[in-house]
C-alpha cells in the first residue's frame, strides 16, 4: 500500500504498536552480527521449539544490537501490563529455562539482567532497573533508539515509534532551507571523523549549480574493532533511510547510495529489505507520501579497503574506479559522484537526521557541549569489565565511559591509557581522564574522535609497541598515492620496530618527530593526516617508556620480547616443578621437581611459566 | 581575476589559476616533482605545499592543485613548509638513491643525509606517465598497481600492453629516467607488432605510414626532426585526446578515450577489468529501456558475439547486448537492474551495463572502433574511422526507415520518436538485427 497521507501514516504506526506491544507475551532475541556470533540464533531456536512444546501463544522476534556485547547474547521478554525484561547470557540453555519459566506463569528474574519501563509501571521484582545498571547508567540513546527494540525487518514498527513522521513533517510542513536550518541550528557535526558541521555541508551542496545531486551513506566502517554503523544499520535500518530522504529533499537530490562493506552481508540484507518495504509503501522512489518529491536508494558495495572510506575515494569506488583518494578542493559538494555536486555522511549522522526533524533543534541542541551537540556512539573495547556500544551525551568524561559505564579494568589493574577514534587516534593518558568528550576537547590531547572507537590500555601495556602496531595497520592501508603518507609511515615503523627491537637509537625520536610532523601535516588525505598520531601522542605522553627501550634496553610493560628477560627468584620458588614441564622450549632444567636452572638463550618469552606458577616466582624484566 | 599575495607580492591571475601558477608568475618558485603543466594536478609529491592564510585560518596546502582564490595570504617558504619539504625530499632520496632530480633538489633545500635506509627505486610515483598516457595521448596503456609501499606503475594485468602506441610520451616526462621507453618497450613491439606502423601515426599525427626502420627510431629522420620541431614531445603537440569534447557525428555524441564496438557498444578500460555499455545511437534507437535481463551471472563466461543481456522495451518490443569480447563477466551494473531507464538515460556514466575481465582481449579489442577528439581512426588494425562509420549507421537507419509519413527521423538522422512504440514487430526486428544483432 503506497502511503499518501498522514492518517496512513497513522494506521502503519499503529500496526507497529499492537506487534511492539501485542495483546499476548512477545519475545524477542538479539540476532544481529554480534548477537548470532555468541549464540543467539541458536537461543532464538530453542525458543521457538520451548514456546511450541509448551503451546505458549508468544511473539516471537528478532531485533538488533542493545549493545551491550559482553552479556550476548540478549534476550528481551515482554507481557501485557509489564516492563520488558532484558535477560543476560541467554544462550539456548537459559532461553529454554526462560521460556519454561514463563510457561509457569512466573517471570524468571533471576536470570534477567534489568527491566526496562514501559508505561510507569513499578514492578515488585528484585531486579535493577535499566538505568540503574552501570553499563547503561550514563547513557543516552539517540542514534541507537531502535536498536534492539524494534523488528529491523518490520516498517510498522519502526513508524511506531516515530519513524518516517519527520519525512512526513519535512516535506509537508518545512521548506528544504528550513530543513537544513534546523540540521545547523542543531548544532549536528559529522560522526564518520573530522565532525564538519552537517548543516553547513548540506548548504554547500544545496547551493551548488547542478541539476542532478546525489546524496552518499558512508558505510564503510573500516575501522578495525569499530561497529555502530554495522549496529545501526542492522538494527534500524529505516532510520538511515528516512535521514537521507529528509536530506535529499533539502538538498534537492533525487538519488542516494549507501556504500556498505561487502564483510557487512547482515547489514546489507536488512538494507535490502528496509529499501524494498520503504518502496512500497511509497516512502522512496517516485513520488514520497504522493507528493511532488522523488528520491530511491541504491547499494554500493565496497571492497573492505580502509582508505575507502574516505569520502573522495568513495566516491571514486561507487564509479567503480581504484578507489583512491583526490586533493580537496574540489569538494563533493562542488564535483562529487559522475561530476556533480554531491554530499556524503555518516550512517551515525544520517541516522541523527530524523530525531531533530521530529523534535527539533533546540531539543537536539540542548544536550552535550558548547561545541558538540548531541550524542556519540563508541565501540568500548580493551581492558574494561563492560565492553559494547555505548552511546553517551557530548561533554561526558572520560572517567564516567572507562569506569562507570565501562566498569573499571579488568583485573583491578592498573589504567594506563585510552585510544581514541581508531587505528590513527592518539593514546589518552590517566591525566586527561577527566576531560569532558567532544571534538575539539579530544584534539586538544592529540587525538580524534574519529569514528569512535575507544580501546582502553592496562599497565601491562606497552606504548611503543602500541604505536608500532597501529603503524603496522596503517602502512597496510596507505594506498600509496602521496609521498609522506607511503614513504613517512614506513620509516616511522622501520624505526618503532627497530625501538621495541631493543636497537633503538637517541637520535630515533626526533627523527621519529620530525617524520610524524610531516605525515601529518603533508599528506593528502586524513589517512595520513591523521595517521603520526598514535606516534605523536605516545611521544608527548610516554616519552619514560621509549627512554627505557632506548637508553636501559628495558621494555617497562615487559611487552617487547627482545627486552624482556625472565628469571626464577629462588627466595618464592616451591619447588613444585610446574614450570619444567610446561616451558615449551626447555629453557627450565632441573631435576625431578627442582628447577635449578634458567637458560636465558632459550627462553621464547612466551609467559607459560609465569601463569602457572603459584608462588608467582617468576620474574619478568 | 582573484589577487592574492604570495610572500607579500600582490599576483593578479586569470580565473581557475592555481596558486602555484599565481607564485610563479611573481617569480616566487616553488619545487614541484609530479607536477606538469598540461597534465591534470595529481597532487602525490606534496612537494609544492605551501602555507595559505585565508579567513583567518591557515593551511598548508599543495599549491599545484588548489584554485587561487581572492585575499589569500601564501607563504611559500615559511619554516614549516621547509622543513616538511626537506623531509619529503629526504624520503625520496632515500627511495630512489640514483636519480640525479632528487640530490639537485636535496642540495638546493639543504637535505640531510644518510638518516634513513636507502631502497633501491627509480621510480618515484609521481604519476606523471600515467596521467601523460590517460590525458594526452588516450591510451591509458598504463597505470597503477598495488597498494602502499607495493604501489608501482605497471600495464594493466601486468602483461604485456597492446594499446602502448610506443609513443614514448612516458619516458618523456619522468622526472627520474625510470621508464626506459626506447630500450625495453620498442624492442617487445618490434617483435610482436604488425603492421608495424610508425608511432607518429599511431598518435594520429601524420596518415597511416609504415616503418621503415624496424622501429629503431634513432636512425629515422623524421624522429630526429620531431621533437626539435615540436619543441616538446610530440605526444603534447599532438594531444589527441586533450580535453576532448565528446565528438559529435550527425547528432550522435562518441565520448572520448573509449572503444565502439560495431554493434553500438562502447568499451572503457578500468583498472582491472573493462566496463561496457551502449552508445548514443543505439539509446536514442531504444529509448526508455523497462528491464534489463542479463543472461550470464557474474563469474559466468560468456564469448565474443553472444547475447549478454535482453533489453524489455515499450511495446512488447525488446534489444539484446552483445558481448563485446569475450572472458568472465566480472558485474552486472546494479543500478541499472533497480532502475533501468539509466541505460538511456545516462548511457556513458551511470548506465553502463556490465564489466567483464577480457580473456584473448589482445586480438578482439583491435576490432573495436576507437575514437579520439580530433582525428578519428581505428586502433591498431586499418579499417575506416569511426566518423565515417557512424555516418554510415545514420545512412543505414535513414534507408530503414525511408518514405514514412509522418518522418520519425529528423533531417540529420536522429530518431524523433520512441522507435520500438511505433514499428511493428517485424520493422523492430529488422532494426535490431542491422544495428546491434549478431
Ligand atoms: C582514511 C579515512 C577513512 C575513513 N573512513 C570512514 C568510514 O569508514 N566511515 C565514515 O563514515 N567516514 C570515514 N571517513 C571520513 C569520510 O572521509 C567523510 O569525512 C565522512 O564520511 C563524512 O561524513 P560526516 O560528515 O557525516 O562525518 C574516513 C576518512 C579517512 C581519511
Ligand atoms: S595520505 Fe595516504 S591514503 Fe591518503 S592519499 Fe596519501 S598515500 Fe593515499
Ligand atoms: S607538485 Fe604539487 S603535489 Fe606534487
Amino acid at each position: 500500500m503506497r502511503i499518501v497521507d498522514h492518517t496512513q501514516l497513522e494506521e502503519l504506526a499503529r500496526e507497529g504498536t499492537r506487534s511492539l506491544c501485542p495483546d499476548h507475551t512477545r519475545i524477542t532475541v538479539g540476532t544481529a552480527s554480534c548477537g548470532s556470533a555468541t549464540g543467539g540464533r541458536e537461543a532464538l531456536a530453542a525458543v521457538r521449539e520451548e514456546v511450541a512444546t509448551a503451546g505458549l501463544a508468544v511473539d516471537l522476534r528478532e531485533t538488533g544490537c542493545i549493545g551491550y556485547c559482553q552479556v550476548e547474547p540478549v534476550l528481551e521478554v515482554l507481557r501485557p501490563g509489564e516492563p520488558r525484561v532484558l535477560f543476560h547470557h541467554a544462550d539456548a540453555h537459559r532461553a529454554r529455562l526462560i521460556v519454561r519459566a514463563l510457561a509457569e506463569g512466573r517471570m524468571p528474574t533471576e536470570l534477567a539482567l534489568c527491566w526496562i519501563p514501559r508505561n510507569g509501571e513499578r514492578p515488585e521484582w528484585a531486579l535493577p532497573r535499566y538505568d540503574e545498571v552501570p553499563f547503561y547508567s550514563k547513557q543516552l540513546k539517540i542514534v541507537l533508539r531502535n536498536s534492539g527494540v524494534i523488528d529491523p525487518d518490520s516498517l510498522p514498527e519502526y513508524a511506531a515509534r516515530g519513524g518516517y513522521h519527520a519525512l512526513w513533517r519535512a516535506l509537508t510542513e518545512m521548506t528544504p532551507e528550513e530543513v537544513a536550518d534546523e540540521v545547523e541550528k542543531a548544532g549536528l557535526r559529522g560522526r564518520g571523523g573530522a565532525g564538519v558541521p552537517t548543516g553547513r555541508k548540506w548548504r554547500l551542496c544545496r547551493d551548488a549549480p547542478g541539476d542532478e545531486k546525489f546524496v552518499v551513506c558512508n558505510a564503510d566502517e573500516g575501522d578495525p574493532g569499530a561497529y555502530m554503523d554495522r549496529a545501526v544499520l542492522e538494527g534500524d535500518p529505516h532510520s538511515v533511510l528516512e535521514g537521507m530522504a529528509i536530506g535529499a529533499y533539502s538538498m534537492g537530490s533525487s538519488q542516494g547510495y549507501i556504500y556498505v562493506r561487502d564483510e557487512y552481508p547482515l547489514a546489507i540484507q536488512k538494507l535490502e529489505r528496509a529499501i524494498a518495504d520503504a518502496r512500497t509503501a511509497g516512502l522512496l522512489g517516485r513520488s514520497v507520501f504522493g507528493s511532488a518529491f522523488s528520491f530511491d536508494v541504491h547499494l554500493a558495495r565496497g571492497g573492505g579497503a580502509f582508505v575507502c572510506g574516505e569520502e573522495t575515494s568513495l566516491l571514486q569506488s561507487i564509479e567503480g574506479k581504484m578507489g583512491e583518494p583526490n586533493q580537496r578542493p574540489p569538494f563533493p559538494a562542488q564535483r562529487g559522484l559522475w561530476g556533480k555536486p554531491t554530499n556524503v555522511n555518516n550512517v551515525e549522522t544520517w541516522a541523527n537526521v530524523p530525531e531533530i526533524v521530529s523534535r527539533g533543534s533546540a531539543w537536539y541542541a540542548g544536550i552535550g557541549t558548547p561545541s558538540s551537540k548531541g550524542t556519540k556512539v563508541f565501540s568500548l573495547v580493551g581492558k574494561v569489565q563492560n565492553t559494547g556500544l555505548v552511546e553517551v551525551p557530548m561533554g561526558i568524561t572520560l572517567r564516567e565511559i572507562v569506569f562507570d559505564i565501562g566498569g573499571g579494568i579488568l583485573g583491578g589493574k592498573k589504567f594506563k591509557a585510552v585510544q581514541t577514534g581508531g587505528p590513527s587516534g592518539g593514546c589518552i593518558p590517566d591525566r586527561f581522564l577527566d576531560l569532558p568528550v567532544d571534538y575539539e576537547e579530544l584534539n586538544r590531547t592529540g587525538s580524534i574522535m574519529g569514528s569512535g572507537g575507544m580501546i582502553v590500555m592496562d599497565e601491562g601495556t606497552c606504548m611503543v609497541d602500541v604505536a608500532r602496531y597501529f603503524l603496522d595497520f596503517l602502512r597496510e592501508e596507505s594506498c600509496g598515492k602521496c609521498v609522506p603518507c607511503r614513504e613517512g609511515i614506513e620509516r616511522m615503523l622501520e624505526i618503532l620496530e627497530r625501538i621495541c627491537n631493543g636497537e633503538g637509537r637517541e637520535e630515533d625520536l626526533p627523527l621519529l618527530e620530525e617524520l610524524a610532523t610531516t605525515t601529518k601535516d603533508f599528506s593528502l588525505c586524513g589517512l595520513g593526516g591523521t595517521a603520526p598520531n598514535p606516534v605523536l601522542t605516545t611521544l608527548q605522553y610516554f616519552r619514560d617508556e621509549y627512554d627505557a627501550h632506548i637508553r636501559e634496553h628495558r621494555c617497562p610493560a615487559a611487552v617487547c620480547k627482545a627486552l624482556v628477560h625472565y628469571s626464577i627468584d629462588y627466595a618464592l620458588c616451591d619447588d613444585c616443578g610446574a614450570c619444567i614441564k610446561l616451558c615449551p622450549s626447555g629453557a627450565i632444567v632441573g631435576e625431578a621437581k627442582r628447577p635449578t636452572e634458567f637458560i636465558d638463550e632459550k627462553c621464547i618469552k612466551c609467559g607459560a611459566c609465569l601463569e602457572v606458577c603459584k608462588p608467582a616466582a617468576i620474574r619478568v624484566q | 581575476m582573484p589577487t592574492l599575495s604570495v610572500d607579500g607580492k600582490k599576483a593578479t591571475v586569470p580565473e581557475g589559476a592555481t596558486v602555484l601558477e599565481a607564485a610563479r608568475s611573481v617569480g616566487q618558485d616553488i619545487p614541484t616533482l609530479c607536477y606538469h603543466p598540461e597534465l591534470r594536478p595529481y597532487g602525490a609529491c606534496r612537494l609544492c605545499t605551501v602555507e595559505v592564510a585565508q579567513g583567518g585560518r591557515v593551511r598548508l596546502q599543495a599549491s599545484c592543485a588548489m584554485p587561487a582564490e581572492a585575499g589569500m595570504e601564501v607563504s611559500t617558504a615559511s619554516e614549516r613548509v621547509l622543513r616538511g619539504r626537506r623531509m619529503i625530499v629526504e624520503l625520496l632520496v632515500a627511495r630512489s638513491p640514483n636519480a640525479p632530480v632528487l640530490h639537485e633538489l636535496a642540495a638546493r633545500l639543504g637535505v640531510p643525509e644518510g638518516r634513513l635506509k636507502p631502497k633501491n627505486e627509480l621510480c618515484i610515483l609521481c604519476g606523471q606517465c600515467v596521467a601523460v598516457c590517460a590525458e594526452i595521448v588516450g591510451v591509458s596503456a598504463i597505470g597503477f598497481a598495488g597498494r602502499g609501499v607495493t604501489r608501482k606503475v605497471a600495464t594493466p594485468f601486468e602483461s604485456p600492453s597492446l594499446e602502448c602506441l610506443a609513443c614514448g610520451a612516458c619516458s618523456f616526462v619522468c622526472p627520474t629516467g625510470a621508464i626506459d621507453m626506447e630500450r625495453t618497450t620498442l624492442e617487445r613491439i618490434k617483435a610482436e607488432r604488425s603492421p608495424r606502423y610508425c608511432r607518429y601515426s599511431r598518435l594520429g599525427m601524420i596518415p597511416n605510414a609504415l616503418c621503415p626502420n624496424a622501429y629503431e627510431c634513432y636512425r629515422c629522420d623524421v624522429d630526429q626532426r620531431m621533437e626539435e620541431v615540436c619543441g616538446t614531445h610530440p605526444a603534447f603537440v599532438a594531444s589527441p585526446v586533450r580535453r576532448a569534447a565528446p565528438l559529435e557525428v550527425r547528432g550522435f555524441q562518441l565520448m572520448a578515450g573509449r572503444y565502439y564496438h560495431p554493434r553500438h557498444l562502447w568499451v572503457e578500460r578500468q583498472s582491472r577489468y573493462l566496463r561496457i555499455g551502449v552508445d548514443d545511437f543505439a539509446r536514442r534507437l531504444v529509448g526508455r529501456v523497462l528491464e534489463v535481463k542479463p543472461t550470464r551471472e557474474p563469474g559466468a563466461q560468456v564469448g565474443a558475439g553472444e547475447v549478454l543481456m535482453e533489453l524489455r522495451l515499450p511495446n512488447g518490443r525488446t534489444a539484446s547486448v552483445l558481448a563485446p569480447l569475450s572472458g568472465q563477466v566480472e558485474s552486472i551494473n546494479a543500478d541499472v537492474m533497480v532502475d533501468p531507464t539509466l541505460v538511456s538515460k545516462a548511457p556513458y556514466t551511470r548506465g553502463w551495463v556490465c564489466a567483464i575481465t577480457p580473456s584473448a582481449e589482445a586480438t578482439e579489442l583491435a576490432s573495436l572502433y576507437f575514437r579520439e577528439a580530433a582525428i578519428p581512426y581505428l586502433r591498431l588494425v586499418q579499417s575506416e574511422p569511426v566518423t565515417a562509420w557512424v555516418e554510415a549507421e545514420v545512412e543505414k537507419l535513414k534507408h530503414l526507415l525511408a518514405g514514412r509519413a509522418p518522418d520519425l527521423l529528423t533531417e540529420r538522422g536522429l530518431p524523433r520518436v520512441t522507435l520500438p512504440e511505433v514499428l511493428s514487430a517485424d520493422d523492430w526486428q529488422t532494426m535490431t538485427r542491422t544495428f546491434f544483432g549478431a
